[in-house]
């Protein structure tokens, strides 16, 4: 059950009762404007108490179109029978601008900004705060990661995409030194992209694009790059399943779908080996609680696998106090430690007793990096796959 | 009787000021013969403008979104054998869209009457009116870009045109801060 037109496609998702907007419905033509106003008013007779108008994968609308969907909502409004959500994304502005003020026709019609609403874990990582700890964690894996990416496929010449960028300066890092055709870096959070454009500038980097973009909504065509990287990404979306059909749209077949997730299981040290695995055990359990999955570095290979990808490879990155610089390890693990105990035990309400436990272990982590007898590491899982042809 | 005039007084004083500028000079009946061109004409200008903001998907949207209304608008009421002479540029603090063309006199009647209401009439309550109205008259459909784009944007929308001519130039500012807003 569709419409389509030459940029545009309407579709009904029946799990949701969502009528999917996605392209461009810039229509001029007066029968495929009441094609759209009658395939609504269809849908509309087919379903009972909620019908979802989801707009987060249009591009652009223009009045007409967008007059035949009010006619909709009025007709809606008149028959009763239903009650409408709309669906939007802070990521396109003409959503932004125009969408809220449909609400204002219908006590019934509920507005939705899509990323602020259904990510449970996303808003907290996506501060200007953020960044400094997005830096150090490639400080410590690009030297090793290199070498993981050219071993799982990337090549001079390619046209790279890295989802959930960040602050950008992987994706800068591939450009420059790994020498991609382009590499576009898409994140969700504005004060990322803003510092990766900046870096960009103050780097000159030519064959780097940065965007504000939705990943599991993305504004991008089918089969477009040849290698598609999401790192330590996947762990904060509580349906990685969404985001991972958008990685795999984007991808020509016989591409490379790239994955790095943490495992808090793998983080140990000595000495102070018990307050170490003491303090990510709690860690790890407080980020599930606020839907994150910082366990999901194991289960990369089943993620794969599920997708359909072909020729997976799998590897393990031992960040460790040998092969990296203890105080940039440090670092992190003090960002870590301020993150945890303060941003997340704040949002999780945790007791003064539980906030000073945490504090305490991760200082134990600490102790054991400074000492230069110690010993700790943190290992990240690498896993790639080929999208079948 | 001046066969010109001008509807809003909305003066810019930084548009002395531009820092980058696209111009298009096109014929009205290449739309007319292929509507698609709004479209192409609208993201073109848009995808090529956006380099110059730091948030350039949101400001491409922007760009586009307006553009396309009030392109729409104007040269479906234009000539067909005249030219429509379409310009982009930003200021520190505006966006300003502008286009000029030929219009028939009744097209022109019925635009000076749209704008008027745009800057004469509480906004609120006229979109509110126009959203909430059932009368399927073509004229109403089509004011309803160019109300939304005052309204949804922000947008001072101003005009001179000269009625024994019939020809019109438009403005339209958008301020900086609606791309991020």
């Amino acid at each position: 059950m569709s419409i389509t037109g030459e940029r545009f496609l309407i579709s009904y998702d029946a799990i949701d009762q969502q009528i999917n907007f996605e392209g461009v419905l810039r229509v001029v033509d007066e029968s495929d404007l009441q094609s759209i106003g009658s395939y609504l008013s269809e849908m509309h007779e087919r379903l009972d108490g909620s019908m979802r108008l989801n707009f987060r994968k249009m591009r652009y609308i223009n009045a007409s179109a967008l007059r035949v969907i009010i006619d909709f909502l009025k007709y809606a409004r008149e028959s009763g029978k239903l009650s409408i959500k709309i669906i939007g994304s802070k990521v396109l502005t003409w959503e932004g601008k125009t969408l809220p003020n449909i609400k204002s026709l219908w006590d019934k019609i509920e507005f939705l900004v899509y990323d602020e609403n259904f990510y449970k874990s996303q808003r907290i990582i996506e501060d200007a705060d953020f960044i400094p700890l997005l830096r150090n964690q490639t400080r410590l894996l690009w030297p090793l990661e290199k070498e993981v990416l050219v071993k799982h496929g990337l090549r001079e010449g390619m046209k790279v995409a890295d989802i959930c960028c960040g602050c950008g300066d992987f994706a800068l890092l591939i450009a420059k030194e790994l020498k991609a055709s382009i590499v576009t870096g898409i994140d969700h959070s504005a004060p990322a992209i803003e510092y990766a454009v900046r870096l960009q500038n103050e780097f000159n980097i030519l064959n780097a694009d940065f965007r504000l973009g939705d990943a599991t909504a993305l504004i991008m065509d089918d089969e477009l790059f040849d290698f598609v990287l999401c790192r330590l990404s996947l762990q904060i979306f509580s349906k990685p399943e969404e985001i991972l059909k958008e990685l795999n749209r984007i991808l020509k077949p016989g591409g490379r779908l790239y994955l790095l997730g943490e495992d808090y299981d793998l983080i140990t040290g000595y000495p102070n080996e018990e307050e170490i695995r003491t303090v990510y055990n709690k860690a790890g359990t407080y980020g599930t609680q606020i839907g994150m999955d910082l366990y999901n570095g194991k289960k990369l290979y089943s993620i794969l696998s599920g997708i359909r990808m072909g020729n997976i490879k799998l590897d393990y990155i031992n960040v460790d106090t040998i092969n990296s610089d203890r105080r940039v390890f440090a670092d992190m693990i003090a960002s870590w430690r301020f993150f945890s105990a303060e941003t997340i035990g704040k949002r999780l309400n945790i007791t003064k007793e539980e906030h000073d436990e945490l504090l305490a272990g991760y200082d134990a982590h600490l102790k054991t990096i400074k000492n230069r007898f110690g010993y700790t590491k943190w290992t990240c899982v690498a896993a790639s796959g080929e999208k079948i042809r | 009787m001046c066969p010109s005039i001008t509807i809003g007084n909305f003066v810019h004083s930084d548009a002395k000021n531009v820092l980058s500028h696209i111009r298009l000079v096109l014929p009205v009946n290449d739309f007319l013969l292929d509507t698609r061109r709004y479209n192409l004409v609208s993201n073109y200008i848009a995808e090529y403008s956006s380099y110059h903001f730091e948030h350039k998907d949101r400001a491409e949207n922007l760009i586009s979104s307006v553009f396309y209304e009030l392109l729409e608008y104007l040269v479906s009421s234009s000539h067909g054998s005249s030219k429509v002479d379409i310009r982009f540029s930003t200021s520190e603090e505006w966006l300003i869209f502008e286009l000029s063309c030929k219009i028939s006199s009744d097209e022109l009647m019925q635009f000076k009457e749209l704008l008027t209401e745009i800057n004469q009439k509480d906004l609120e309550s006229y979109y509110r009116a126009i959203l909430e109205s059932d009368d399927a008259a073509t004229s109403l459909q089509r004011k309803m870009g160019m109300v939304m784009i005052a309204h949804d944007y922000h947008a001072r929308v101003t005009a001179t045109l000269d009625e024994d001519e019939g020809s019109t130039f438009l403005q339209a500012f958008v301020r900086r801060e609606e791309i991020n807003t």
